[in-house]
């Protein structure tokens, strides 16, 4: 009886995470037995279709708790209304993947019918990782969905990808140790990897921990650990070889999910844990949130293939992020926040349009820049919106970029932090060019070889109208979402 | 109450033509052509029907309000916006009218040209420093894909990136200065801001900011490089829209908030607003003498004018605003007509450069006939309108900074100079039938384009109350509440 009180809350709670790993096992045992039974091209639509439901409903599940705040399983898993709508994004943001991915494949002719089944396993350490309440919990899903990321690198299995996965997963091993290290550390100088037990640590009265070199020397590199996940400058390396070596959809993955699952799990820890902590790390995430805005920004323009473009620009967007973080408050994680929805989605869309534009004559999917010469003559409405969504990034009123930007550089000025905003928002000027080296490439070239493109189908055209109007149309309910936004942060706060 | 459904069409009539030209592609040409002839109706309405003795706001259209950023996003006009209005609905309905026989993309340059109106429409009628940030950048997309993709040289990636990158560094800075105000004040609304007083260093950086902006897009003298550039590779209606209106964002937006918001700091500064601005009438009228380009001949006298008209701003008193205001109307009519008629030469022989005209009054006697009065009027003859213009700057400087009023007459000599040697150059003399294979006189559509800005540059400058009356009421609250 006793057990079936202690347990009966907890395992209610568990529901959705029990969801998602029983359906994988069904899905996983149905796909093999098909396969097995005999091989069929649709194996794998198939088994994107019924990810697609089972997640569908996972969302409905989580739904069904979403406001509920409570602590469980020895404090290693804490449920809060953030974290559970940060997992309802991502989730979205995979139906739309799973939806835009059919067409790929078969252009591809990619038939295993794995990538379903390893997408369902990093979401499952992405749940893991926005529940962690633990340093362990932390490594556990930070662990899961890494690894799942190092395999779907290799998954074409040509030179580019192999190469891609073999650097990701080594570079990843050694951060993923740095991590683990730092997180000994901290656990030999606390004495616990509880996240409320270090941060009543750190309450005034009673913590001296500030002083203490191991307990710093841990969470150096711990925090080392996290801006390589992020890729942030000086642990940049990996990120556009990475990107331009896998196949276009894990791409798409690494920009638009992994960035923002890492960037929100880690920004909880930094704004909770350590949060009295901070007038410690806020300069190390000033200073290396400038370099990486000002490197990126430098670096993106002799850039000739789109993929390393984007990488570059992405490293920058994280610098906004650590930015915004650096600041410490409420409106920094609230500008934070927005900042990596913002950029989730127009990254998404982006990728979208990246996997659906092919060339007419080979099938080939867009390489280099100059792919885009005759977009505008063949296709204006996509030439159009893609230029949007550049302008977006570049950060041009009235579109969501220019509203993100503005949340990081007013939290920046709140904290008084000119020097920073001045550079980084010159540098903002530096990033337009290469965005607008693309619209130009679109729009103004005239090659003597014409591209002809292939039509695009109904659910990527849907699904980039989609994210398109969301952000053209961001100035008319920015206010609804900025309050709704800001009360959750408030929430998670107190 | 009819005005204001007046005023909501004008407001909705872009959006339901940009809906039309995206999801149609039937009539595209006919139904933009009708639609801004229809919002040039419309505001010519509204200017009849403005009152002139009330110092509010006029027509206020209520859109939302946003609780988040303390932000009230609402249009009105007054006596200063109206007519900014009226100019750009004027200026794009002739725009419209010229591209009528365009081919190329036809519907997306018309896209591009009504998603201008409605950015500039907005612009001038916000009160909010925020909105008018968001509408002031969002220009930038529809004329750097206009001067890309139909401009007319190779050069022209150039140009639209010059244009591009000049205004958008000058307006970071400007959107860090306002982002300082949202935060020292806790509302960007115009209203509340001026019963706001900032501390005297931070009104002098707070200003550097601001002004930093505004003088790229006015252009002033150092940061004039883009304007040359970006006017000769535009098509002729990116020209007209860039000389008629986009410049004068710089100077309205100083009229409108770099002076109200930091008056003591604009007054401190004025010396160095004076350096720079006859530095820009001078060399920029020198320069002009140096070129052999049609278009960047009208560009570099648009940057003495533009010089000019801050040179009027800065004078402090109702005349040589007054008078500010005027010449800025009366740049756009002129600098768009000059514009028009280079660009109709322009189609005739496919060359711009000087050296290959000449003779052409015996050829074109009607377009020769409207080239003089533009040309006259851009050197402020008595009797155009840009003569009321400087002169009220002049009559009001005079008193306050004599000799500024003296280097600044010094420019309007060399005016007259280039104006008058460029008529000389291009149209008088012997035909160069090396060049001039055939002649065409103005077709219908080209002369009704030139007669209606000729008709309103002859009866503003005869008749200047027109304008003088409707802006009057915000001269003079302007003088009376901010100067004093």
């Amino acid at each position: 009886m006793i057990i079936n009180n202690l347990f009966s809350s907890d395992l209610l709670l568990l529901a959705p995470s029990f969801f998602l790993i029983f359906t994988l096992m069904l899905i996983i045992v149905y796909s093999v037995f098909k396969f097995n039974n005999s091989f069929s091209k649709n194996l794998l639509e198939d088994v994107l279709f019924k990810t697609s439901f089972s997640l569908f409903l996972f969302i409905c599940l989580v739904v069904n708790q979403i406001s509920v705040e409570w602590k469980s399983f020895n404090f290693y898993f804490s449920w809060d209304y953030l974290s559970n709508v940060s997992i309802i994004f991502v989730s979205i943001l995979v139906i739309l993947l799973f939806l835009t991915s059919y067409k790929y494949f078969r252009y591809e002719e990619i038939f295993t019918f794995e990538f379903g089944i390893l997408v369902y396993f990093y979401l499952i350490g992405v749940y893991l990782l926005f529940l962690s309440n633990d340093f362990f919990s932390l490594y556990l899903g930070v662990e899961l969905q890494s690894f799942v990321l190092y395999v779907l690198c290799a998954y074409k299995k040509d030179a580019f990808s192999s190469e891609a996965g073999l650097k990701y997963f080594v570079l990843g091993a050694f951060s993923s140790g740095i991590l683990l290290f730092g997180i000994s550390l901290i656990y030999g100088f606390t004495g616990s990897t509880n996240f409320d037990d270090i941060y009543s640590l750190f309450l005034p009265n009673i913590g001296f921990l500030v002083s203490n070199y191991g307990f710093l020397i841990g969470f150096f590199f711990f925090s080392a650990g996290f801006f390589f996940k992020l890729g942030v400058f000086p642990f940049h390396m990996w990120v556009p070889d990475v990107y331009e070596g896998s196949p276009t959809i894990v791409t798409a993955l690494l920009a638009a999910l992994s960035k923002f699952v890492v960037a929100v799990a880690f920004a909880k820890i930094y704004m909770y844990v350590f949060f009295s902590f901070s007038f410690y790390w806020y300069r190390v995430f000033l200073i290396l949130g400038v370099l990486s805005v000002v490197y990126a920004s430098v670096a993106a323009l002799y850039q000739d293939k789109i993929k390393r473009l984007l990488a570059y620009s992405g490293i920058a967007h994280m610098g906004y992020v650590l930015l915004a973080l650096s600041s410490n408050s409420i409106e920094g994680f609230f500008a934070a926040y927005y900042y990596l929805l913002v950029y989730s989605l127009t990254g998404l869309a982006i990728f979208i349009i990246l996997l659906s534009v092919r060339k007419y004559n080979n099938y080939l999917k867009i390489k280099n820049l100059s792919d885009f010469s005759s977009l505008f003559k063949n296709n204006p409405v996509i030439a159009f919106s893609f230029s949007l969504f550049m302008f977006s990034l570049a950060g041009i009123p009235p579109l969501a970029g220019f509203f993100s930007k503005a949340f990081v550089f007013l939290s920046l000025l709140k904290v008084e932090s000119y020097l920073a905003s001045i550079l980084v928002i010159v540098t903002s000027v530096v990033s337009a060019v290469y965005y607008l080296w693309i619209i130009k490439i679109i729009f103004f070239k005239d090659y003597e070889i014409k591209t002809y493109y292939m039509p695009i189908n109904l659910v990527q055209s849907n699904i980039i109208a989609f994210i398109l109007f969301s952000n053209i149309f961001i100035m008319l309910f920015q206010n609804s979402i900025s309050v709704w936004l800001i009360n959750l942060i408030f929430s998670w706060y107190f | 109450m009819l005005l204001q459904l007046f005023f909501k069409f004008l407001f909705f009539l872009p959006i339901l033509n940009l809906f039309y030209l995206f999801f149609f592609n039937y009539y595209s040409r006919l139904i933009t052509l009708f639609s801004t002839l229809f919002s040039f109706f419309l505001i010519s309405l509204l200017v009849i029907f403005f009152n002139y003795s009330s110092f509010n706001p006029q027509f206020r259209l209520e859109l939302f309000y946003s609780s988040f950023f303390n932000l009230d996003y609402s249009l009105s006009l007054d006596g200063l916006s109206i007519l900014f209005v009226f100019l750009t609905n004027l200026l794009i309905f002739l725009c419209t009218l010229l591209n009528w026989s365009t081919s190329y993309k036809l519907r997306e340059f018309l896209i591009c040209l009504v998603f201008v109106q409605f950015f500039l429409l907005n612009v001038f009628c916000v009160n909010d420093l925020i909105l008018f940030y968001v509408f002031f950048e969002a220009i930038l997309m529809p004329l750097f894909i206009m001067i890309g993709v139909w401009g007319s040289r190779d050069r022209k990636v150039w140009a639209a990136y010059q244009f591009f990158l000049y205004t958008l560094l000058g307006s970071v800075f400007m959107l860090i200065a306002i982002l300082f105000v949202y935060l020292h004040v806790g509302s960007t609304d115009l209203y509340t801001l001026s019963y706001v007083s900032f501390s005297l260093n931070r009104q002098f950086v707070l200003w550097f900011l601001f002004f930093f902006g505004f003088a790229i897009k006015v252009p002033m003298f150092p940061v004039h490089i883009w304007l040359p550039e970006a006017h000769v590779e535009a098509p002729t209606a990116g020209s007209v829209l860039l000389a008629g209106v986009l410049l004068k964002l710089g100077t309205y937006a100083v009229l409108r908030f770099l002076i109200p918001l930091f008056p003591v700091a604009s007054f401190y500064f004025t010396p160095l607003i004076f350096l720079l601005s006859l530095m820009g009438v001078c060399y920029a009228s020198l320069a002009t003498l140096t070129q052999v380009d049609l278009k960047k001949i009208v560009a570099y006298s648009s940057v003495a004018h533009m010089s000019f008209v801050v040179l009027g701003l800065f004078g402090f008193s109702v005349q040589a605003i007054s008078g500010s205001i005027f010449l800025m109307l009366s740049h756009g009519l002129v600098s768009g007509g000059l514009f028009f008629l280079v660009g109709f030469v322009y189609d005739r022989y496919k060359t711009r450069l000087l050296s290959y005209y000449g003779g052409l009054v015996t050829l074109m006697p009607i377009y020769s006939f409207f080239f003089l009065t533009f040309s006259l009027s851009n050197m402020a003859l008595p009797g155009t309108s840009s003569f009321i213009g400087e002169f009220l700057i002049m009559l009001g400087l005079f008193s306050f900074n004599s000799v500024a009023v003296l280097i600044a007459s010094l420019g309007m000599v060399f005016s007259a100079a280039y104006s008058l040697w460029l008529y000389n150059r291009l149209l008088t003399g012997s035909i160069k039938f090396l060049f001039i294979k055939f002649y065409s006189d103005l077709s219908i559509k080209e002369f009704v384009i030139i007669f209606i800005l000729f008709f309103f540059i002859i009866f503003t400058g005869i008749y200047p109350s027109l304008f003088l009356d409707i802006m009057s009421s915000y001269t003079y609250m302007f003088y009376e509440h901010i100067l004093f």
